[in-house]
């Protein structure tokens, strides 16, 4: 049986680097998704849940609730992508139009392809409001349920779900109807 | 009804298994410090003082009580003797002494005990 955040987080206060790394794996891409709505630059994003998993392995003794540390954690991410931000204002309001390749991803052909589809994205993503970027990418690529994504933004379910709508509309209207079809299909509806 | 799903596998970052994977460690290792401080705060010497509180608090607790039993039972083993001292030098005879000790009023079975027990 896998361990319980709770027991992780007793572990890796013990300086368990096993612990540690599975919470890192666990909740990873959620703080990913947290960081790039607030963001919009997937290697921002990325440095920012880098710093906030650091972050949150330094303060974890003030972590009340270790079986609520994805809760924890996440505001920590979010207050760390604000911050960093703050700091870029003029460069992150730019980044949500430009193409940035990921690190050690060389594959042109392939890359290429994906780095068409991930300026798209991206471009598309700025045109909604940071809740909506926030619930579409937790929901649709972290795959959390609108419980969830409720929970954690403090709003109701319905209002969670009319966000979403909204989202994926808006960013179907800019994607177009072809270009993610085959994909969207593949991974279906909530 | 919602629409449909968007993908977003081009911003997902665990869609390539070596950039993911690269991103972990970076994690670790800049994680790397910390992790090592913590673990040397429990080294066997550090887990036995820190199981050690708790135990020195409870033997703290128990001396003090102990203490406290052993004095008030001096003072009353003291107080008895004294007593005892006082009646041998006053050749206040065994019973009364007795009496005395007890600090009560002897009963008339007392005295006719005590009479009986100085007939020759």
């Amino acid at each position: 049986m896998a361990a319980t955040d709770a027991q992780l987080v007793e572990r890796a206060r013990g300086g368990d680097a096993g612990a540690f790394e599975l919470l890192v794996r666990r909740y990873l891409r959620a703080a990913y998704a947290v960081a790039l709505a607030e963001l919009g630059d997937p290697a921002e994003a990325e440095d920012a849940c880098q710093d906030a998993l650091v972050t949150a392995l330094e303060k974890l003794e003030e972590c009340r609730q270790p079986e609520r540390f994805a809760r924890w954690l996440l505001q920590i991410v979010r207050n760390r992508a604000r911050s960093l931000r703050r700091r870029s204002a003029v460069r992150a309001a730019n980044s949500l139009e430009e193409v940035r390749g990921l690190p050690g991803t060389a594959r042109p052909d392939r890359d290429a392809e994906r780095a068409e589809l991930r300026s798209r994205l991206l471009a598309a993503l700025a045109t909604l409001t940071p809740v909506q970027r926030e619930v579409v990418l937790l929901h649709d690529l972290e795959e959390w349920r609108h419980r969830e994504i409720a929970e954690w933004l403090g709003l109701p379910e319905g209002t969670v779900r009319s966000h979403l709508f909204h989202a994926r509309r808006v960013l179907r209207a800019r994607l177009g109807a072809g270009l993610l079809v085959e994909d969207a299909d593949a991974a279906g509806s909530d | 009804m919602l629409p449909d799903r968007i993908d977003f596998s081009p911003l997902d970052p665990s869609a390539d298994r070596l950039h993911w994977e690269r991103l972990v460690a970076s994690v670790m290792a800049r994680a790397g410090a910390e992790l090592s401080r913590r673990a040397a705060q429990r080294t066997p010497l550090v887990l036995l003082a820190w199981w050690a509180k708790p135990a020195l608090s409870a033997a703290a607790v128990i001396a003090a009580i102990a203490i406290g039993t052993l004095v008030f039972t001096e003072r009353e083993t003291a107080e008895a003797e004294r007593m005892m001292g006082i009646a041998d030098a006053l050749e206040v005879p065994p019973p009364v002494n007795a009496w005395l000790v007890e600090e009560r009023d002897p009963t008339m079975s007392d005295v006719i005990m005590a009479l009986d027990d100085q007939q020759p």
